[in-house]
């Protein structure tokens, strides 16, 4: 059963239903028949016996009347062709036997029964009373078997069993037609369903043939065949844009790679070789410089107080910065040089196929010139400079790590010299720049764990020579090292970043001082403080300046900041007003080491200053040399004519001293009048 | 065709086979004559039955039916057993006539074999109206002619008694008799 509703095709389950229900309605309809055939021939074969009985009766009335049992025989003997009657039997009133016939013996009982119909020994019968003029003559009784009812019904059953087996086979051929109605729509349905699993084809619709159930199949299949088209088509969609997708990321990773073997070999910011690069094409260089006996050259350079640009204006404007500083090298050099940024502001050149030193000299005096013009970043008007360090194959060293070595220690010497300049390598530049790299390790330790001091050293009247002022002056004394001068810590700390760190402090630390004098010795002196020119970068000095004042407490007005005159040749509208906004203050701006480098007067009027000192290089040759007395006496001139006090610096001889007092000087300050010591004796020497 | 008449007018009186209709007990008291009488009576009680008269002949038709004894005879005892008795809805009323005259509205005329004679008589030039004769020849040995008058004749058969009827007279007289009387019955007359 579980197989024929499993596995059987619907077009056999449906013949098969067909058949058995017509196969069963039949079998009920034979079954009812036949009992209605026997139970219709019984009451035939009843109502026969009962007319029979009756004719009998009527034909037997004159043989029972007189008594003619012979006759009544005879009428009996006639129901011998009548095939349901077995046995007959004409009784008399006393129900005692008068005459009978019978088909087989013993059939007939002598006496007869008391019921009118019934069963007797397996035979039917029936009794009727015969009457005559309304007088009663006697009984009839009729027996019959059911051997001919039985033969008659099983006649009828075959006819019954053939009408049953030709209406089976109407059935089936029927329901083999009929079955389509149901089947055809059905296997339509499934027919395209296949044909759409297979094909992948939803564009398929199954054709509607009957508006029944099967009918809304067909439509609930279409619309379902509808979605999956529609699903179809956003995949499909889907799909196109993941692929798209894709493919833009695969360029964009294909991009990414070469970006990145491109940056193996390239420095991100500026897009010049970088270190890896730089190395092999020196290795390289060096290897046919070595077969070919060929000179070549490296350049090792780095921008003079890049740090403090980076420091203070960022490091988007630093790397800016960085960028045109990379397009100015490379428009100074050939296509065969190789120009490497190999990090932070420190750039290399390979110069390979030289012939002499000279050649290299001549590029690198091209660079620091076109460095050294101003650069303009998002509104800074930048003035940055380079220094260089040069160094030779195979004259300077025959492998490049050692070339490489010496022109960063070319450079540094490049630094120490002034910057802004370029160094050929020397065999002693070594022994420098191991010290400066040590000397940069100990400021920074010595700025964190407080190793640096301030001395103060006195200015005087020039008239009466009372102390009116100290200069505060940075000194660093190492453990190790002993005193570190400040010429020598100084550049160091500008190169390395940490001058601001160190004017600070030594600007706190000073006004601390001066206001915890004893007995209010220091309470009517003035402090001076220098401030390094890099400073003026900061957009925030005046704000650093006026914190330091708030938290000592030290008054503004006592207090004077010394500027080197290098700062005014940029021509920096920002410095000016960074200057005015220290005047605002209440601060006193002097201008440092005056004479020793360029400033326009007419820039000098500009700007808001109190004092000028000379430089002590003009000092020395006083009485000696008449050019730097006639400068020296200039200078005091016109600083008065600009309303400016003027401060001699490195008054170290009476001459000297003498020289300025006669010449109306302000105010001198030297080791005549002074060194520079620790603020204990300072209150000595005021007290 | 007499002869044959003669050949089956026999009269047999078996007591034990009519012991239906005669009490066995009163047949042991009765002669055998009486016997005899009765059963004859019985048989004409019975013969009656399968008769129907035309109807607008005899004024007691829906009451009565007249058997007339003609003239007395030794039968007329047994006869007088049957008066009373309800035929066909009618109750038979026995009269004795002394002639045929007196038979205008006899159904029945009853005509012992002693008086066959007299009727034969008084019968010329023949019966014309529907009236039932009955005529016994059982006591006669032999074949005896049958009067065309006589429209039922009982007589003896062998050792039972039986009867002939004058099927075509009765006809004419317009007699119905019964097809199970006809049956039971020899069919005579007519000559045929």
């Amino acid at each position: 059963m579980k197989a024929f509703r499993t596995k059987t095709s619907i077009r056999k389950k449906l013949i098969n239903v067909l058949l058995l229900t017509s196969c069963g309605a039949l079998l009920l309809s034979s079954l009812g028949f036949a009992v209605n055939d026997w139970l219709s021939l019984r009451s035939a074969m009843f109502d026969h016996m009962h007319g029979q009985s009756s004719i009998i009766a009527n034909n037997s009335i004159a043989a029972m009347a007189f008594n003619d049992a012979e006759s009544a025989k005879e009428t009996l003997n006639t129901l011998q062709n009548d095939a349901d009657i077995v046995g007959a039997a004409l009784y008399l009133n006393n129900k005692t036997l008068f005459a009978h016939y019978e088909r087989d013996s013993n059939r007939i009982p002598d006496k007869l029964p008391d019921l009118n119909t019934g069963s007797l020994n397996g035979d039917q019968f029936v009794v009727e009373i015969i009457l005559h003029d309304n007088e009663p003559l006697g009984y009839i009784m009729l027996i019959s078997d059911y051997s001919n009812l039985k033969k008659r019904q099983f006649n009828h059953l075959l006819i019954a069993f053939g009408v049953f087996s030709l209406a089976l086979l109407f059935s089936l051929l029927l329901s083999r037609r009929l079955q389509r109605i149901i089947s055809e729509p059905i296997l339509k349905l499934a027919e395209t369903a296949r044909t759409v699993s297979e094909n992948q084809d939803y564009e398929l619709r199954a054709k509607k043939l009957s508006t029944d159930e099967i009918g809304a199949l067909v439509d609930d299949f279409n619309n379902m065949l509808s979605q999956i088209q529609l699903r179809d088509h956003k995949l499909l969609k889907a799909r196109n844009e993941l692929e798209n997708k894709v493919r833009v990321r695969t360029q964009e990773l294909t991009e990414l790679t070469r970006q990145l073997e491109h940056q193996a070999y390239h420095d991100t910011l500026t897009g010049l070789s970088n270190r890896v690069t730089f190395d092999d094409h020196l290795q390289l260089a060096i290897k046919q410089a070595r077969r070919h006996k060929q000179k070549l050259a490296v350049l090792f350079l780095d921008l003079d107080r890049f740090k403090i640009i980076n420091d203070t204006l960022g490091h988007g404007i630093g790397d800016k910065l960085l960028i045109r500083v990379a397009k100015r090298l490379s428009a100074c050099l050939r296509e065969s040089d190789t120009l490497a940024r190999l990090g932070g502001d420190e750039f290399a050149v390979l110069l390979p196929q030289i012939h002499q030193a000279s050649e290299a000299a001549e590029v690198a005096k091209k660079i620091t010139t076109v460095i050294a013009e101003t650069i303009m970043v998002e509104g800074y008007s930048l003035h940055v400079t380079t220094s260089l360090g040069i160094s030779l194959f195979p004259d300077d060293g025959e492998e490049s790590e050692v070339i490489v070595k010496n022109a960063d220690t070319a450079m540094y010497r490049s630094k120490d010299q002034g910057r802004n300049q370029f160094t050929f390598f020397s065999a002693e530049m070594n022994a420098r720049a191991e010290r400066r790299l040590m000397l940069e390790t100990k400021l920074r330790k010595a700025l964190k764990e407080n190793h640096l001091s301030v001395n103060y050293q006195p200015r005087r009247n020039t008239e009466t020579l009372e102390i009116i002022s100290v200069e505060a002056l940075a000194r660093w004394n190492d453990p190790e090292e002993g005193a570190i001068t400040p010429g020598e810590f100084i550049p160091l700390a500008e190169e390395c970043g940490l001058i601001a760190k160190i004017d600070e402090w030594v600007l706190e630390t000073a006004c601390q001082d001066m206001l915890s004098g004893k007995n209010g010795l220091t309470a009517q002196i003035s402090l001076a403080v220098n401030l390094s020119p890099a400073q003026f970068i900061r957009k925030d000095l005046h704000e650093v300046i006026a914190s330091i004042l708030q938290r000592t407490g030290f008054p503004g007005s006592r207090l004077e900041l010394e500027i080197t005159e290098s700062l005014f040749s940029t021509d920096s509208n920002d410095v000016c007003a960074t200057l005015e906004q220290l005047r605002a203050l209440g601060i006193e701006l002097s201008i440092d080491d005056f004479g020793t480098a360029y400033s326009s007067l007419s820039r000098l009027k500009q700007l808001p200053l109190n004092t000028l000192k000379i430089d002590q290089s003009f000092m020395r040759d006083l009485g000696k040399d008449p050019d730097d007395e006639a400068l020296v006496r200039t200078i005091i001139t016109m600083a008065h004519n600009l309303n400016l006090k003027v401060v001699a610096e490195g008054v170290e001889t009476e001459l000297q001293y003498q020289f300025v007092k006669q010449h109306g000087c302000d105010i001198v300050q030297g080791y005549l009048f002074g060194k520079p010591v620790s603020f204990t004796q300072i209150q000595q020497l005021l007290s | 065709m007499t002869n044959d008449i003669v050949g089956t007018l026999k009269i047999l009186l078996l007591i034990t086979l009519l012991g239906g209709i005669v009490s066995p007990d009163a047949a042991q008291a009765e002669s055998n004559i009486d016997r005899v009488d009765k059963i004859k009576a019985a048989f004409i009680l019975n013969i009656v039955r399968f008769i129907s008269w035309p109807d607008g002949v005899y004024e007691q038709q829906d009451t009565q039916l007249l058997l007339c004894l003609y003239r007395s005879n030794s039968i007329n005892n047994a006869v007088n057993t049957i008066d009373g008795k309800k035929v066909g809805g009618k109750f038979i009323d026995v009269v004795l006539v002394e002639s045929l005259s007196e038979s205008q509205n006899c159904n029945i005329l009853l005509i012992a074999n002693d008086e066959m004679d007299g009727f034969i008589d008084e019968v010329q030039p023949g019966l014309n109206r529907p009236m039932l004769t009955i005529a016994d020849f059982t006591e006669r040995e032999s074949a005896h002619a049958f009067h065309q008058d006589v429209l039922i004749a009982l007589v003896r058969n062998g050792s039972r008694i039986s009867f002939q009827v004058n099927f075509q007279k009765s006809r004419q007289l317009g007699l119905w008799m019964s097809s199970k009387l006809l049956k039971l019955a020899t069919i005579v007359g007519g000559g045929s």
